[in-house]
């Protein structure tokens, strides 16, 4: 599959001041701290991990809203983080988002037609793109997100929450992107919504061919909609692969904390003790070693040293955990001994 | 209401109770707000019971009544928009619609305390952690010398790390798990016999939530409490409570043990509810989607309020709500498919 955007070692790190008059003292915290992955085109590409673990600051790093502090980002094989201003303007043609909290991203003095083709007329200014073009253009695509032609002169206050991310979506589409990035898609909106915009997305994914990348936490919408897979925590891709692969042999002791921490609506499952304690660390002075090892059950002194890096254990399965990589080593190099 | 309201009730109270004793009875219960747009009938006539040591979900999706619900329990409606028309509230026999003021001043946090959803709220920004818990010490007239260590022990209960050291921190000093596991001290504090916890973990991760739900349950389960768990979390109701409460449009539309509700749904909202969740096991191809949104408190439509929605409508649907039916002599629904020998 063609790789359309790469992400290659990326770390965005923020300044804290912690002190000093004259000469100002500053912590570092290390919200993203050195992440690659690659989405392939026609992928649906999920970030799962709790809040602090950095999915956000990632997904604004890649959208250009916050500046990497170093690591490269590859989209359609150029460099985005080297891009000046009207190469960005193209960008932003290409890459579009939708936030979690669609009530806050629409402005609520604009109507609703007026918010949808906006970056039309942001992006066709020297085209001299008419107003009954963008209007109509506005009033196709409302259509086929499902909103009725009632809606286009409403303010965003008229609408309900489920056909408000209708909007966020229209006006992420009405470019025709290659990419979009969702922050958080479905959580602000109910169980019966919730399934609506999903096969909504779903739906136009196909139509459109698009690519997205979801951030979520809720990791059984993440299972249904998304093809590939990233678990973060404290920064760090901690696992990666086939999403269908990840859920069913989950490997990191992270990952198999929060799948079976999920509440199910199955009565009489038993569920196991938490194998995890305490909570999500700090991003400004991480642990040592791997960034899991306080709250990880089966950590060894080694965990404490040895920062663990993404190895490939299975084909397209892929973990940075120091326990189950030894464990692969070693299965692999008995068999090369007995071979 | 009159028609079914004497007949159904005996006909709820013969279905709905259990073992243990009858803690809390709500009859009938109507709170609406008078508003410029109109009368919103927020809660529309639920009843339901909670016995002693037992965990009752009140499920349902936004603007369904059950936070409503939650405080009219404790009489907090806002006035004067709000007004209790209709109903009882029986908790140990007595009717809390007809008590003073100042007796539920006294009851409220004593008999019956409240978990709201999120303790950046509920928790006072200016005041210490420990100077808000042993409010509710002071308010029993503790010795002063005493309050202290209760207050914490009352943190230590509630697993917070090195208690002691952080009875002089502020609320903006403690994680979010931590906040609301100290909103979950103070409401226990003062060891109520019903606890009402009002989406207490949706502001929480998966990992904390299922920290802070394993700590509910102990804490029921050691105090002998009844618990009210408000949620639209389909999955935590399964894990954490014995009956469960569907809530559409201000009523209560099945109720019944989890396992039946879950197994065995009965109305179609409740079905449709359990189809339209994504499951962690496996990958389904198409989620199952319930048309349209939920409708608008203040204009609801005539008859069953579910009916435009719903995939099974029928002729009578549309002219008059449903009676409530039996299912399977566990809990009961309120829809017409139910009623034996077709409508």
């Amino acid at each position: 599959m063609e790789t359309l955007l790469e992400v290659r070692n990326v770390v965005k790190y923020f300044p804290i001041y912690a002190g000093g008059v004259l000469i100002r003292k500053y912590l570092m915290c290390q919200a993203v701290d050195d992440i690659s992955f690659s989405v392939g085109r026609g992928e649906c590409f999920g970030i799962a991990g709790e809040s602090g673990s950095g999915k956000t600051t990632l997904a604004k790093v890649i959208l250009l809203m916050e500046k990497a502090t170093s690591g490269s980002i590859l989209f359609e094989g150029k460099n985005i983080l080297e891009f000046n201003k009207p190469d960005i303007m193209w960008y932003h043609s290409r890459v579009q988002t939708i936030f979690q909290d669609a009530a806050s991203s629409l402005d609520p003095r604009m109507r609703i037609r007026e918010i949808v083709g906006e970056p039309l007329e942001v992006q066709h200014n020297s085209n001299q793109l008419s107003q009954r073009a963008v209007r109509a253009r506005a009033e196709e695509i409302l259509c086929s997100v499902g909103l009725g032609s009632a809606c286009l002169n409403r303010y965003p206050h008229e609408l309900s929450g489920g056909q408000k991310q209708r909007v966020a979506i229209a006006r992420a589409i009405i470019l025709e992107p290659s990419l979009v990035v969702l922050d958080e898609p479905v959580s602000a909106l109910d169980v019966s919504i919730r399934a609506q915009i999903l096969n909504l997305l779903a739906d136009i994914q196909e139509e459109h061919g698009l690519t997205y990348i979801i951030i979520a936490h809720d990791l059984a919408m993440l299972r249904h909609i998304t093809t590939h897979i990233a678990v973060m925590y404290l920064g760090k891709i901690v696992e990666l692969g086939n999403t269908d692969e990840v859920f069913d042999n989950p490997l990191h002791p992270y990952t198999k904390a929060l799948f079976a921490a999920v509440p199910r609506p199955e009565p009489d499952r038993v569920k196991k003790a938490s194998a995890i304690s305490g909570e999500i660390g700090n991003p400004t002075c991480p642990p040592g070693g791997c960034r899991f090892h306080p709250r990880c059950s089966d950590a060894t002194p080694d965990c404490q040293q040895v920062i663990p890096t993404l190895r490939e254990v299975r084909p397209g399965h892929q973990v940075a955990c120091y326990a189950e990589t030894k464990a692969v080593g070693n299965t692999s190099s008995k068999t090369a001994s007995s071979v | 209401m009159t028609r079914d309201g004497d007949r159904s009730r005996e006909a709820r109270t013969a279905i709905d109770t259990t073992t243990g004793k009858c803690l809390l009875s709500v009859e009938n219960l109507k709170t609406y707000f008078y508003t410029r747009a109109g009368v919103v009938k927020a809660v529309d006539g639920v009843s339901f019971t909670v016995n002693e040591g037992e965990a009752l979900g009140l499920a349902g999706e936004s603007a369904c009544g059950k936070s409503i619900t939650c405080l009219s329990i404790l009489r907090l409606i806002p006035q004067p928009a709000g007004r209790i028309i209709a109903g009882r509230i029986l908790f140990e026999g007595e009717d809390l619609l007809t008590k003073k003021e100042s007796d539920m001043r006294r009851w409220r946090g004593k008999k019956i305390a409240m978990i709201l959803q999120d303790p950046l709220m509920s928790l006072n920004p200016v005041y210490t952690i420990g100077n808000q818990v042993a409010e509710a010490f002071r308010l029993d007239n503790i010795k002063r010398a005493l309050i202290k260590q209760k207050a914490v022990d009352v943190l230590s209960n509630v697993k917070i790390p090195s208690a002691g050291e952080r009875l002089d921190c502020y609320p903006f000093q403690f994680s979010g798990g931590m906040r609301q596991r100290t909103a979950a001290a103070i409401a226990i504090a003062r060891s109520p016999k019903l606890l009402i916890a009002d989406e207490p973990t949706t502001s929480l991760d998966v990992t904390i939530q299922d920290q802070f739900l394993r700590l509910l349950k102990e804490m029921q389960q050691r105090n002998n409490m009844g618990l009210i768990l408000v949620t639209h979390d389909l999955g935590i109701v399964a894990e954490s409570c014995d009956r469960v409460a569907i809530m559409y449009a201000g009523r209560i539309v099945e109720s019944g043990s989890v396992r039946r509700v879950y197994k065995n749904p009965a109305h179609p909202y409740t079905q449709a509810l359990m189809m339209a969740l994504p499951k962690l096991e496996s990958r389904s191809k198409r989620l199952f989607q319930i048309k349209g949104e939920p409708p608008n408190p203040a204009s609801l439509p005539p008859g069953c309020s579910f009916h435009p929605r719903c995939p099974e409508a029928m002729d009578i649907c549309s002219r008059e709500y449903p009676p409530l039916f039996a299912v399977d002599n566990d809990g009961y629904a309120l829809c017409w498919l139910l009623k034996k020998g077709g409508a």
